[in-house]
């Protein structure tokens, strides 16, 4: 049996997200999509706690972020992630809108793996989620520890 | 050594004299003594002698007698008779010499007894030969008796005589050799003064040379002195005639010494500056003091003024015999006391002496400028009485301070009442010298109130600053949310759109495949508007980090990343060589960006499409560039408003843009410091001059 591939996707608003699965989709990759509404629940996730205790998926092969989430944003989960050495090695994709100098610098000390910027035009969202996901999901190998538990 | 030498000499003198008079009076002494001796021995010697002349008219006497006796004639009588005569007179002879002598007295007056009695009894003989003639007279013999006593007594006598001679004799040679003794003495002592005397007349003798030499030199030096310096020197004596003059006093009077000795003023000065000499002389002479003096004196190259001192000149007894004078050419120091002087009148700044009492001695007229007050008043009061009761207590510890230690007061500050009533910001700068303090003071005011005015205005400048800095903060902040939040609804929109129009192609027309396609170019328009206005944005507020720019370079990297823009058209490009320009190399690239990629835009419709970039002619304080274009051009009445914020000359049918392209370009090269303009026409392309300021080489 082919192991199961979890993606996360860390994002707050709804309609972003539908549109990252519409895009994700093309890829049949849709049913491998684990969301969370915020900071906190992509950690939960991580964790196996709370709101997603007892999963039994392992790490993702890619979590995808957004930066701005109410709580707590894509930043500080990412520096949670990188501080963490049972996490360190995750994937981390940020998608953002933001196209700020800062928030490159910042996410790329952080120790980002990718930084997509959310175009405007869909086809090329679609275009980018396209190859993100085929890229991690299935050209990548995960880091060992991503289908244990 | 300081030898009391006169006194040691005269000490010698006498004690010589003493002693050559001791030895003369000891030889005379002597001699006489001798004399006496001598005298002494003769006497001594006529006694002896005497004696013996007594005795031998004894024998003689005997002898006449035995004689007569003998033969009886009557000659032998006679010559008895002589004898005992000569014997008489012997004796009393003898009784005179000897009168001084007790012994020989009495001595004598046992022998003339003696010889008395001899003699009775010679005469007893002779009488008795007479009567009963010879043998009778023989017979008889006691005469041996006598003649024993006699001899005896005679030699006592004698004796005692010898004695006396010897113990003369003795004593005599006694004193001789003590007084000798004396003598070589007193002679020795006496040559020995006088070896000591002469050596130290011949000490003294070289001393007085030496002093002499040395008086010579100190007179040579001062005649050098006094003919080297520039002081004009003279001595004249009370009736005005000169004595002494040195050379510079020749150059004054126009003479040689030797016209001048003897001479007196008038003769040889005019009559102005004659007088002047005179009454110095008469003033000194009635002082008997030394006076100074100002004078004027007259040289060759005209008049100079001098300061003298003129003085009287003592004698021994301290009789004033003559006056003399220094004199100094003041000339030079009278222009500088004057330029002194009149700098001091002319200062802006308030110049004053101050008395430790806290009165002011001196100020200069500035203090009515400065404060009103006439120089009058302002020395009338103590200086406090001027100053603003708060700034009194600090004042008056400063000025005791400095008057108590002296170190120098540097720019104290305090307000001092105009004689308006209005106060003035002083700052004073003090220095003591002995007993006076010389100050100095500025009028404050102005730059006070013009400081106070400058920190006022730099603390509105702060806090514009800070309002300013809070402004672009909030700025920044409110593009961050903007880029962010607006964009969100866009995407939606765009994505759904798509979505809507996959999931229901065919249920749409046309028309609704065009109205949806509409919505998603409006999305997109609307996120390149907000994109570029959040870089128009930034342009204005970023920092410009200026570097040396190789445009070549950048040119094209610009060109580069405009690929795909011009992918597939037929370009010519006409690069020229580009300096290197000192500038924002970010902030330069999307110049750049924009102008290629608006030539590249606007000649779309040519094939080829050229675009040529180049320098303008380049002048000492800038850079010129231009991008051309052969492209649609433009309207030239519309230029003006080529530079706009969303403005545009041409509908985005024909051509999409959002119109802020140029206009971050005119904005970031004002920011340079550099110009932009453009020129075109319509259908004959374009051209985009901007220009740079060459970097300062400091």
């Amino acid at each position: 049996m082919a192991p199961l591939k979890r993606i996360l996707l860390a994002e707050d608003n709804d309609h972003d997200v539908e549109l990252t699965l519409a895009a994700l989709d093309e890829y049949n990759l849709a049913n491998e999509v684990v969301i969370a509404r915020d900071g906190v629940e992509a950690l939960d996730y991580l964790y196996g706690r709370g709101k997603f205790a007892g999963h039994a998926n392992g790490l993702p092969v890619v979590v995808l972020l957004d930066l701005k989430m109410p709580k707590m944003d894509g930043l500080e989960v990412l520096r949670q992630m990188r501080n963490d050495p049972a996490l360190k090695a995750v994937p981390v994709v940020m998608i953002t809108s933001s196209r700020e100098e800062q928030d490159l610098i910042r996410s790329y000390e952080m120790g980002v793996n990718v930084y997509v910027v959310k175009p405007v035009d869909f086809q090329k969202f679609v275009a980018s989620i396209k190859q993100i996901g085929f890229f991690w999901a299935i050209i990548n190998e995960p880091p060992p520890g991503a289908l244990k538990r | 050594m300081k030898f009391p030498v006169k006194k040691l000499i005269t000490l010698g003198f006498v004690i010589s004299v003493l002693a050559l008079s001791l030895t003369g009076w000891l030889a005379y002494r002597l001699t006489q003594r001798a004399t006496d001796t001598l005298a002494a021995v003769a006497h001594s010697q006529e006694v002896i002698g005497m004696l013996v002349s007594v005795n031998a008219s004894l024998r003689e006497m005997e002898s006449e007698q035995r004689g007569y006796l003998l033969t009886g004639a009557v000659s032998f009588l006679s010559d008895r008779t002589n004898a005992i005569r000569e014997l008489e007179v012997s004796l009393t002879e003898l009784r005179r010499l000897t009168r001084d002598n007790q012994n020989q007295q009495r001595a004598l007056g046992k022998l003339e007894p003696l010889i008395v009695g001899r003699l009775n009894l010679a005469d007893d003989r002779i009488a008795l030969f007479q009567e009963q003639g010879a043998s009778a007279a023989i017979a008889v013999g006691p005469r041996e008796v006598f003649r024993k006593q006699i001899q005896w007594v005679l030699d006592e006598m004698r004796a005692e005589e010898n004695t006396i001679l010897l113990q003369r004799e003795g004593e005599a040679q006694v004193r001789a050799r003590s007084s000798l003794r004396i003598i070589t003495l007193s002679s020795g002592l006496a040559i020995a003064l006088g070896l000591l005397g002469v050596i130290l007349l011949l000490y003294d003798l070289k001393l007085r040379e030496r002093a002499e030499r040395e008086l010579l030199e100190s007179r040579s030096l001062l005649e050098s002195i006094l003919d080297n310096t520039p002081a004009v020197v003279f001595i004249k004596d009370l009736e005005g005639r000169y004595l002494f003059v040195n050379s510079r006093f020749e150059l004054t009077a126009g003479q040689v010494r030797a016209k001048i000795l003897g001479r007196t003023a008038s003769e040889l000065f005019p009559a102005r500056l004659a007088e002047a000499a005179q009454t110095h002389q008469r003033e000194v002479l009635a002082t008997q003091a030394p006076i100074e003096v100002e004078e004027v004196l007259q040289y060759p190259d005209g008049l100079r003024q001098h300061l003298a001192v003129k003085f009287p000149l003592r004698d021994a007894s301290g009789k004033i015999y003559a006056t003399a004078g220094i004199s100094n050419d003041i000339t030079e120091r009278k222009k500088a006391e004057e330029e002194r002087d009149r700098f001091f009148r002319l200062s802006l700044d308030l110049l004053c002496t101050v008395n430790p009492d806290g009165y002011y001695k001196r100020v200069n007229p500035a203090v009515t400028e400065l404060l009103g007050w006439t120089e009058a008043e302002f020395v009338a009061r103590p200086f406090i009485e001027f100053v603003h009761p708060e700034d009194q207590a600090a004042t008056r510890q400063v000025f005791a301070e400095h008057v108590r230690t002296g170190l120098p007061v540097f720019q104290f500050e305090n307000r001092y009442r105009h004689k308006d009533g209005s106060w003035r910001m002083m700052s004073w700068s003090s220095i003591r010298q002995g007993d006076l303090m010389f100050a100095t003071a500025r009028d404050m005011t102005a730059a006070r109130t013009a400081a106070t005015e400058i920190s006022k205005l730099n603390a509105t400048l702060q806090q514009r600053a800070v309002q300013l800095e809070a402004a672009n903060h909030e700025l920044e902040a409110f593009s961050y949310s903007v880029s962010h939040d607006l964009r969100a609804p866009l995407r939606h929109i765009d994505g759904f759109v798509d979505l809507l129009a996959k999931q229901n192609a065919d249920k749409l027309d046309d028309r609704g495949k065009r109205y949806l396609k509409i919505i998603t170019g409006a999305a997109r328009q609307m996120s390149t508007l907000i994109d570029d206005l959040l870089v128009f944005s930034r342009m204005g507020r970023a920092e410009l980090h200026q570097h040396p720019v190789d445009l070549n370079a950048l040119v094209h990297e610009a060109v580069a990343g405009l690929q795909t823009e011009f992918a597939g058209r037929n370009v010519t490009w006409q690069i020229a060589s580009l300096p290197t320009i000192h500038a924002d190399a970010a902030m330069l690239r999307q110049v750049l960006v924009n102008l290629i990629a608006n030539a590249i835009k606007y000649s779309r419709p040519r094939d080829p499409a050229v675009i040529e970039i180049g320098c303008g002619p380049e002048t000492p304080t800038e850079f010129e560039l231009y991008v051309r274009d052969n492209g649609v051009g433009f309207d030239m009445e519309y230029a003006h408003k080529l530079f706009g914020v969303f403005q545009r000359l041409h509908r985005s049918e024909e051509f999409e843009g959002t119109g802020i392209g140029l206009a971050n370009v005119r904005r970031i090269i004002l920011r340079h410091g550099g110009r932009t303009w453009a020129e075109g026409k319509i259908d004959a392309g374009a051209t985009f001059h901007f220009t740079l300021p060459k970097a300062h080489t400091n």
